[in-house]
């Protein structure tokens, strides 16, 4: 993953599959995002950075509706997710959640089998017909996070006795096991140690040939690693989104540069 | 730090780690003080624990247990028919059949068992009464009884002839307090000679050797040989005998209102004419004096009711080995009673199971539902925050609270038309527990919901579940075994309380006594439950009742408590998970 490729990656242009425009949130009377324009494109992953407290979880969360669930958040601005808001009235945040899966922070399988924690999503959805065809989803979406050869043999083994990485890439499969159009992942490594996170870092390179992944990191040298575009938040506000290549070796703002080379955050 | 060495001030003394510094000698010491509180305060605990145990294990268990005589209960067609002829079932049933019949077929039985074991029924009351009577005299020095009484045949003729000694000692101390010493020496001469006729030479010299014209001290010196009182007592004595009849021996056994029997002969009138061998309860009253704890002297040491003669045969028949001690197994499946040899708590354990029931349908369902409510759906505002703070206000309220509550709806159900027979039904008793139960189950319910991490909430929200399938997929079941713990304790609590089930009728005893078998009604009968019931044998007439089987009723709620407890860690521990 060296300079050249981010480069060559740079020049593809995709389709927008996300598309923010002026979106602010408040938490009561904190206004913790100001005013964020972003595009996500498809088949692209983007990374979120900046430093702790500064809105890149908080406007994550916004693309899915998770915000939804705690009381005090209300959302203001435009998601226009395939051209339709999701903030729309008629919109039921269950269905958005199909179509833009998330993986969180810390790994947290449900406690049941690895087999059940695979096929909730398809079950609740209702995306098989029988028995035979969960079990292809649950085998393909466990293949597809690279953890079917290690649990193939003990799917009834409950999902929480995995390693912590596996017990990430179980989450990875539970959320691609509903076939979302956007995945969304919350500092999905900073609970693992490094040869997991290489593992996931390398299942998100893969996943990136059939979603929109979008990535919420403090690591810089994550970021650079696995993104071809990267968005920088500071106190609630974007400051700079573009090109991965270009944000690392020639940012534009000055608080980009402080950042990433280790002044500020 | 360098400001300080430049300044020239002296360095710290350094302190060695092998002497404690005064600061953390004064902690260690505060630590130790807690640490002594806390044994102290524990030891005090278990110490009135380990009390309260002992009483109630001491006095409960051996109250499981029942003496009772073994009898050849012969159903006399002469009693149950007085007139002669065959006996008709119909009329054994009837209500207005010659009351008392029972006590006519025991005590005829009892004196035939007794007889064919070789106990001479009024031979052994006598003679025990004879020893009584030997016993005053030779407290006094009025040897010889023995051969004054033999002398004088049947005990009812001694008697006479000891009385006529005792009075004359009384008339002639009333005549040697007077002032003619003639008429107070024709007394005294007179008692000497009663005493002598009587066979006691040695006690008419005593007497004899009275001054007449001693006055006072002449009364003292007679008062001083006792021979007055010794002989009234011996005669008195052996007065009983004669008075012992079938009365005082059925008193011996429970005998009276025995509506088995009569049950038993209605069922199967094949029986009259027939002999069986039953174990038959001893009096409760005796129980006492058999189990040894009433030993020792005097009226207070005696059974009420009792005398000695009595007594006597009853321990002629355990030398006889007609007296057992069996376990009580009808004290689980009988009524209460007053009367404590039959009395039981069998329907006060349905109505409690039937109660119970009832508490954990209304209050899981009704709680479980408001909790769920309230934590997952219910908007955060002003409106929930009171509902919740009257919830926990709830849990606080006295129970006797509740049972008015109950009261005042059962006399508005009364006024409505359904008449005094919903009075004490299980139905009411358990949804006033429920009442009482629910915040109980609402309070632990959220506490469990609470402690679900709010990962599992993410996760499933996140895979795309509604708010009702994360609630129930996820939350629910993990929830379960804190719920189940709730409902449990709450449930052991309802089962232990009294205050509002005696404010709703069910310490009614007649009602339950009513029923004929514990396991017949149901929800809608008249009901009793285990607390009311150790109320009511509390309050018994009967000593042994109160101090005995109340504990014995005590003893079997505190082992369902126990269970149920040992339910709840089970259930616990089983369905706990751990993420």
């Amino acid at each position: 993953m060296n300079d050249m490729r981010m480069t060559e990656r740079g020049v593809n242009t995709k389709d927008i599959k996300i598309e923010a425009r002026k979106v602010q949130v408040f938490y009561g009377a904190n206004h913790a995002i100001k005013d964020v324009d972003v595009d996500i494109e498809d088949k692209t992953v983007t990374a979120f950075i900046g430093p702790s407290g500064c809105g890149k979880s908080t406007f994550l969360r916004c693309l899915n509706r998770m915000n939804d669930t705690i009381d005090i958040c209300r959302v203001e601005g435009d998601i226009i997710l395939d051209g339709e808001d999701i903030y729309d009235k008629r919109v039921d945040p269950v269905q958005l959640r199909a179509k833009v899966g998330m993986v969180f922070q810390k790994p947290n399988p449900f406690p049941k089998s690895i087999y059940d924690n695979v096929a909730y999503g398809p079950k609740i959805h209702g995306l098989s017909r029988n028995k035979a065809e969960l079990d292809e989803i649950v085998e393909s979406s466990l293949r597809r996070a690279a953890l079917w050869n290690e649990v193939k043999d003990r799917l009834d083994a409950p999902g929480t006795g995995l390693s912590g990485g596996q017990q990430q890439r179980l989450c990875i499969a539970r959320a691609v096991a509903t076939s979302p159009e956007v995945l969304l992942m919350d500092e999905p490594c900073s609970a693992l140690d490094p040869i997991a996170t290489a593992q996931v870092e390398e299942l998100i390179d893969e996943l990136r040939q059939s979603y929109s992944v979008v990535i919420v990191t403090h690591s810089m040298q994550q970021a650079a690693r696995v993104s071809q575009k990267t968005a920088f938040f500071h106190l609630g506000n974007l400051v700079e989104f573009g090109e991965t290549s270009k944000i690392f070796t020639n940012p534009e703002d000055p608080r980009t540069e402080s950042y990433i080379t280790g002044r500020i955050g | 730090m360098s400001d300080a060495s430049l300044s020239g001030a002296k360095p710290a003394p350094k302190s060695s780690l092998l002497t404690q510094s005064a600061l953390v000698r004064k902690r260690h010491r505060t630590g130790a003080t807690l640490r002594w509180l806390g044994l102290g305060a524990i030891s005090v605990v278990l110490f009135f624990l380990a009390v309260l145990l002992w009483s109630i294990v001491s006095r409960g268990v051996p109250a499981l247990f029942q003496y009772q005589a073994q009898i050849e209960l012969y159903y006399d067609p002469a009693i149950l028919n007085p007139d002669g002829g065959p006996v008709d079932p119909e009329e054994i049933g009837g209500i207005n059949l010659r009351t008392g019949f029972e006590r006519g077929i025991f005590t005829n039985s009892l004196r035939m068992t007794l007889e064919n074991a070789g106990i001479d029924i009024e031979g052994t009351v006598e003679r025990r009464w004879v020893v009584e009577a030997l016993n005053a005299l030779d407290a006094v020095g009025l040897t010889g009884g023995a051969e004054v009484i033999a002398d004088a045949g049947a005990p009812g003729d001694a008697a006479r002839v000891l009385g006529q000694a005792g009075s004359a000692l009384r008339a002639a101390a009333s005549a040697l307090g007077g002032d003619d010493v003639a008429a107070a020496e024709a007394a005294r001469d007179a008692a000497a000679e009663a005493l002598g006729t009587a066979g006691f030479a040695q006690a008419a010299e005593v007497v004899a050797a009275i001054d007449a014209a001693g006055g006072p001290d002449a009364v003292a010196a007679l008062n001083a040989t006792g021979y007055q009182q010794a002989l009234l007592d011996a005669a008195g004595a052996l007065r009983q005998p004669a008075d012992f009849d079938d009365a005082a021996l059925s008193a011996l056994i429970y005998a009276t209102n025995r509506r088995d029997v009569r049950d038993r002969l209605v069922e199967n009138p094949d029986l009259v004419g027939t002999t069986e061998s039953v174990g038959v309860p001893i009096d409760i009253a005796v129980t006492r004096y058999l189990s040894g704890e009433l030993t020792g002297i005097g009226t207070a040491q005696m059974p009420p009711g009792f005398d000695i003669g009595q007594l006597a045969l009853v321990d002629a028949m355990e030398d006889a080995g007609l007296i057992d001690n069996a376990f009580r197994w009808h004290f689980f499946t009988n009524p209460y009673s007053q009367s404590g040899e039959i009395a039981g708590i069998g329907p006060a354990l349905m109505g409690s199971a039937y109660m119970m029931l009832v508490v954990l349908v209304f209050s899981l369902i009704f709680g479980v539902a408001a909790s769920i409510y309230l934590e997952e759906f219910a908007p955060k505002n002003k409106f929930t925050d009171f509902i919740e703070i009257n919830i926990a206000n709830l849990a606080a309220v006295p129970s006797i609270v509740f049972g008015i509550l109950g009261a005042a709806i059962l006399f508005t159900l009364m006024d409505l038309g359904f008449g005094n027979s919903i009075r004490g039904t299980a139905l009411l008793g358990g949804i006033v527990l429920s009442l009482m139960t629910l915040p109980t189950i609402v309070i632990a319910t959220r506490a469990a919901l609470k402690a679900v991490p709010p990962s599992i909430r993410d996760a499933a929200l996140g895979v795309g579940a509604s708010k009702v399938q994360m609630v129930f997929h996820h939350k629910l079941p993990l929830a379960a075994p804190g719920i189940l713990t709730g409902t449990i304790i709450g449930i052991a609590q309802a089962l232990g309380e009294t205050a509002p089930l005696l404010l709703i009728g069910l310490s009614v005893s007649t009602g339950a006594a009513l029923l004929s078998s514990p396991f017949s009604g149901g929800l809608l009968e008249q009901a009793q439950s285990m607390p009311t019931v150790v109320y009511l044998f509390a309050q018994n007439q009967d000593a042994p009742v109160r101090e005995g089987l109340a504990q014995s009723a005590i003893l079997v709620m505190l082992l369902l408590l126990f269970a149920l407890n040992i339910l709840a860690i089970l259930l616990r521990r089983k369905f706990e998970r751990r993420w």
